[in-house]
């Protein structure tokens, strides 16, 4: 094969240029199928976004940009008419707490299951295991009745209690998986920089701040935004727990929910406006820190 | 006096074994220790344990006595804690017995044994540790444990609305909450329907995000394709954007007045909308059932977009190097090197996929307020078992819930059991 | 009184069966270099973390300066420490990484600075100070590593296989450097390597060990000369003693494939020592070994037909390895000037039988051990 194509120069070009064509056809359906799935990703999303200038007393709307274009219309009916604000605050009040909680807890807990050798390190780690396969949503009852019990949803700052009541389930349920993940990154630290730490003059404290502390960074920021972007997004926790309160005490979740199902009273336009401003913050921190998420997911998820 | 006699003699009463070996402080500590424990006993778990189980004189065996005085919900919590708390003071009385028979042997073998001073500064390395650790594990118990125990015993219980403690006293049932789903015909029925597809909807859904996931990752990741940053920047916006508002979005997108009859469709037939004729993909079991599962791969595929691209960065190149020198095509470059590297990375990944979708509640409730309820049904056609267990309890029949989050917690924490003991996740040191 | 002693120091790991460390005892006089050496896991680098303060003494007595120290944490020994991998810590630049110790010890900046510029010249860092250690050769990580120990002044330097990641070239002037600084310093340093050649470059006294036990503790050239049993004669030295199992009788050893007269010292020795017609192992180190006319009319009694083997070309030297039939290898060193070898070729050995070594086959002791150490 090698001889002839030598031998006869047009018989080279000619192969040659089949293969060129076949390969520009697999490049070619390649590039229709990326396009194509981003198309499908991102349309949804745009229609949404127009949505939110559009101001329109149809019901629907049968065009992509918007007939009736306003910059604020959307935004100020949603804040006029609805609790909007309040379920923004609520909802990133309860996100950072969490997450400023569940790190700290992570961070101090991952380096103790690294760095310690102690009698029950072995047991505490297997509980961690075992717990974390309970899928969380199966305590909920007990939760709800919990928090009756004690007397949460008769008291004065009944909000109030539920939002801290919240925050410490999330805390908990946020810290199984992530001491793990975190503890794994602890244990990829040589433990000779503590060692030659210690030599040096170091404390055990100054250990964990000086050393460790500003080597397992990207894992603190990886596992910062899971414990900001669960309370944010989840759904199911919010809407059993302060289904019956007022609507200033919901979520966004719980009440972008309710605005869609009553959406005779609303209107679609002022949801999108809802939804585009309650996606900015996640957006925006997924995007700046989509290098530390994707090294952190798959440094623990290929480890497995 | 054999160390056998001393270890069961302190297994009763924590303290005497010290004491016949002359050890004055761990008698001490034994007994006061012991004292607490009935003070304990007799102040909590006893009175919680007495109105467990009540019997009226109807002939009902209920928790707590009497209406509006006993709260059979923390009369449950409290004989949960009160059993923990007595397998905790076994705890404490092997400890005991352990340590004298210890001191025993050291007797027995050196004539003396170390002091309790000395005993105490070599746990004291053990203090640290765990103290640093204990406030995490009081909020697992309390927020994660506790709850999850008391939610099983719910399900044997008749509590759901109006039985609601403390005006009522709950009753128990038995299995009679289990067996009405095998026993009633019209629950059986639906309950087997349910079943089938919390199957398939876990295998569908699953199997697309992954397939769909991979596919993506393998063709973006072609050397030859330029605007990698560009498609990646476009793939992950699924997994940036609340899950939630992706969810109502798309609910209002596929209604009757939502985009995809009033754009897309009329885009590629040519004809008008109209709303008579449009499709609410909702309203009809069917469609609603492939639109689901349509949505969660569009959720979930970034996450395995992500994940395998990171393992297709890892192989090296000189392997497709050599296997074209061996005479590799581009299919068996995938199918015998691709393939398979990422097939051996993500493997567990592609199982926590299948136990999520199991367990996602999210998206199937949420699209499932959607839905309509078939007439004469118990269910709406796009109930999971887990969403099952959120939509009863959202309805506070807090008793059927319970027995369907049990169901669906048994089930996904058997699988995820098996494929960790399979893995070895126990034994290596890696995860330990 | 000594400086250091570590007196009947043990380790060992809960649930092992044997001893990491057994019955380890030394005495170290100020300035000392003193080098543990063994094969990898005879407890040398276990001993060193001991003294680190890294691992607990599970049982014996570690004395620094007059106080017993074995519950003293590392940090308040006064020691530094270099590590086998650098242990830089990465997030540092270089200069941190140098001045870290003296941060934790409170030191002014200002003397921390002058410090650190100062040891950073004299291990030519300078130009590298704000570098960050990722951004280095593995040269200059070690120098940083031996930067980071040397601006202090401890008690005491650790050193655990400082120069093993380093390649051929650079280990044999590093080697040096780290002598400079010692003698420079002039504190006690304890250098653990596998390596018997740094041993025996620098080190002031080596102890070996192997299996956790202690071998032999002695100067280089005491533990060249007069090993104390087979494990020290054949691990000392490159390349490595040859060791041969025969029998002694009346002045004469043989083996299967030669028999040659001992010299009439080691005959009385032997003779003294009772092992008229017992079964001994005979050592000789490869520059024992010789070939050649000259050596021939010198040592008469001592020669045997062998057959030339491989020829392992040095420069200076060849070792050349022969087999004595049956089955007796040896290796020789021969000068270039000696006779020049080939392979297969027949070649007589001359064993210069004014160096020998003899080793009880039971014991594997060596028989003229004590009569040397007199000597």
């Amino acid at each position: 094969m090698e001889n002839t194509m030598k031998l006869n120069p047009a018989r080279k070009t000619k192969s040659l240029n089949r293969n060129f064509l076949m390969r520009n056809m697999g490049l070619i359906a390649s590039y229709t199928f990326l396009i194509v799935m981003a198309i499908i990703i991102i349309y949804p999303i745009l229609l949404t976004i127009m949505s939110a200038f559009n101001v329109s007393n149809t019901l629907y709307s049968t065009s992509f940009f918007p007939e009736n274009f306003s910059f604020t219309e959307n935004f100020k009916s949603l804040f006029n008419d609805t609790a909007y604000l309040s379920w923004y605050t609520n909802t990133f009040l309860l996100s950072i707490v969490t997450m400023v909680l569940s790190t700290v807890i992570v961070v101090v807990s991952g380096f103790v299951y690294s760095r310690y050798r102690y009698a029950s390190r072995k047991s505490a780690l297997m509980s961690l295991l075992i717990i974390q396969i309970v899928p969380s949503g199966s305590g909920l009852i007990a939760l709800y009745a919990m928090a009756s019990s004690i007397g949460i949803y008769s008291s004065e700052n009944a909000t109030l209690y539920t939002y801290i009541f919240m925050t410490l389930i999330y805390t908990a349920l946020g810290t199984t998986m992530n001491t793990l993940l975190m503890k794994g990154y602890y244990d990829s630290i040589p433990r000779d920089l503590d060692e030659s730490a210690k030599i040096d003059g170091a404390t055990q404290l100054q250990i964990f701040t000086e050393i460790l502390l500003p080597l397992v960074k990207p894992m603190i920021v990886v596992i910062a935004i899971f414990c900001f972007l669960g309370p944010i997004g989840d759904i199911i926790m919010p809407k059993f727990l302060i289904a019956s309160m007022s609507s200033d005490s919901k979520t966004l979740a719980v009440g972008l929910m309710g605005l869609i199902n009553d959406i005779k009273d609303s209107n679609y336009n002022v949801f999108a406006a809802g939804a585009v401003l309650a996606a900015i913050p996640p957006v925006l921190v997924f995007y700046k820190f989509q290098d530390y998420i994707v090294g952190g997911l798959t440094s623990g998820g290929v480890k497995g | 006096m054999s160390q056998r006699f001393i270890f069961w003699l302190s297994m009763v009463v924590p303290g005497s074994g010290h004491m016949l070996l002359r050890r004055v402080r761990e008698t001490l500590f034994g007994y006061s220790l012991l004292a607490l424990e009935i003070l304990v006993f007799i102040q909590f778990v006893l009175p919680n344990f007495r109105l467990l189980a009540v019997e009226q004189p109807n002939g009902k065996i209920t928790i707590g006595a009497e209406r509006f005085v006993d709260d059979s919900f923390l009369i449950m919590v409290g004989s949960t804690l009160g059993g923990l708390m007595l397998l905790m003071f076994i705890a404490f009385h092997y400890a005991f017995a352990r340590d004298a028979k210890d001191v025993k042997r050291q007797i027995d073998v050196n004539g003396y044994a170390i002091t309790f001073t000395e005993k105490v500064r070599g746990l004291s390395h053990e203090i640290v540790p765990n103290l640093i650790t204990a406030p995490k594990f009081i909020l697992l118990f309390v927020f994660a444990f506790l709850p999850a125990i008391v939610s099983i015993i719910v399900a044997f219980t008749n509590y759901k609305r109006p039985v609601l403690p403390p005006a009522f006293l709950l009753e128990w049932k038995g299995l009679s909450n289990f067996e009405r789903l095998f026993t009633n015909e019209r629950a059986a029925a639906a309950f087997q329907e349910t079943l089938v597809w919390t199957m398939t909807w876990t295998f569908c859904a699953s199997a697309l995000t992954i397939v769909l996931g991979t596919v993506l990752a393998v063709v973006a990741n072609n050397k030859r394709i330029r605007g990698k940053k560009f498609f990646r920047t476009i793939y992950i916006l699924p997994w940036a954007v609340p899950a939630f508002l992706t969810i109502l979005v798309f609910q209002l997108f596929f209604s009757k007045v939502g985009g995809m009859n009033t754009m897309v469709i009329p885009f590629f037939t040519g004809n008008e909308y109209d709303v008579s004729t449009a499709i609410g993909f909702f309203l009809n079991a069917d469609y609603a059932k492939i639109t689901i599962i349509l949505i969660q791969a569009w959720l979930g595929f970034p996450y395995v977009f992500i994940l395998v691209t990171g393992v297709l960065q890892t192989i090296p190149d000189d392997l497709y190097e050599a296997s074209s020198i061996d005479g590799g095509n581009a299919w068996s470059n995938f199918f015998d090197i691709t393939l398979p590297l990422i097939l051996i990375s993500v493997a567990p990944v592609f199982i926590t996929q299948f136990t999520f979708n199991f367990n996602n509640v999210t998206i199937v409730y949420m699209l499932g307020e959607a839905t309509v309820q078939t007439i004469g049904s118990i269910y709406k056609p796009l109930d999971t078992i887990s969403s099952l267990g959120f939509r009863l309890m959202m309805d506070a029949k807090y008793n059927e819930a319970a027995v369907y989050t049990l169901i669906a917690s048994t089930v996904v924490g058997a699988i995820v059991l098996y494929t960790w003991i399979k893995a070895g996740a126990f034994k290596n040191e890696e995860v330990m | 009184m000594s400086k250091i002693s570590l007196r009947n120091i043990v380790k060992k790991y809960p649930n092992a069966e044997h001893c990491s460390v057994s019955d380890f005892n030394l005495d170290i006089e100020e300035g000392e270099f003193i080098v543990l050496v063994g094969p990898s896991g005879c407890g040398k680098s276990t001993t060193l973390r001991m003294i680190a303060g890294l691992e607990d003494i599970t049982s014996g007595e570690f004395i620094l300066d007059g106080e017993v120290v074995n519950n003293v944490s590392s940090k308040d020994r006064d020691i530094a420490m270099v590590f086998q991998s650098y242990a830089l810590y990465p997030h540092m630049s270089v200069r941190e990484n140098v001045g870290y110790g003296l941060k934790l010890r409170n030191y002014p900046a200002e003397t921390t600075k002058k410090q650190v510029d100062e040891i950073s010249k004299d291990l030519f860092l300078t130009q590298y100070l704000e570098r960050k250690p990722k951004e280095l050769s593995g040269g200059q990580r070690q120098r940083v590593a031996l930067g980071r120990a040397m601006v202090r002044t401890p008690k005491l330097y650790l050193m655990d296989e400082p120069l093993s990641n380093l390649d051929a070239k650079l280990r044999t002037t590093t080697r040096s450097e780290i002598s400079r600084m010692h003698r420079a310093k002039g504190a006690i340093t304890i250098y653990v390597t596998h390596d018997q050649v740094e041993a025996m470059t620098m080190a002031d006294r080596i102890v070996l060990m192997s299996m956790g036990e202690v071998q032999q503790i002695g100067s280089p050239k005491e533990l060249f000369t007069n090993p104390k049993n087979c494990f020290v004669a054949t691990f000392m030295g490159m390349p490595s003693m040859n060791l041969i199992e025969g029998s002694y009788k009346a002045g004469n050893f043989s083996c299967d494939s030669f028999t040659i007269a001992v010299s009439d010292t080691d005959k009385k020795i032997l003779d003294d020592a009772g092992y008229d017609g017992k079964s001994l192992f005979l050592g000789a180190r490869s520059s024992a070994i010789r070939s050649g006319k000259k050596y021939e009319e010198a040592f008469p009694n001592s020669c045997f037909e062998t057959t030339a083997m491989n020829v392992e070309y040095l420069g200076d030297s060849v070792n050349v390895f022969f087999n004595a039939e049956p089955n007796n290898l040896f290796v020789g060193t021969l000068g270039t000037g000696e006779r020049e070898v080939e392979v297969d070729e027949k070649v007589t050995l001359v064993l210069d039988n004014t160096k020998l070594h003899f080793f009880d086959s039971e014991t594997e002791e060596s028989i003229k051990y004590t009569i040397n150490q007199v000597k």
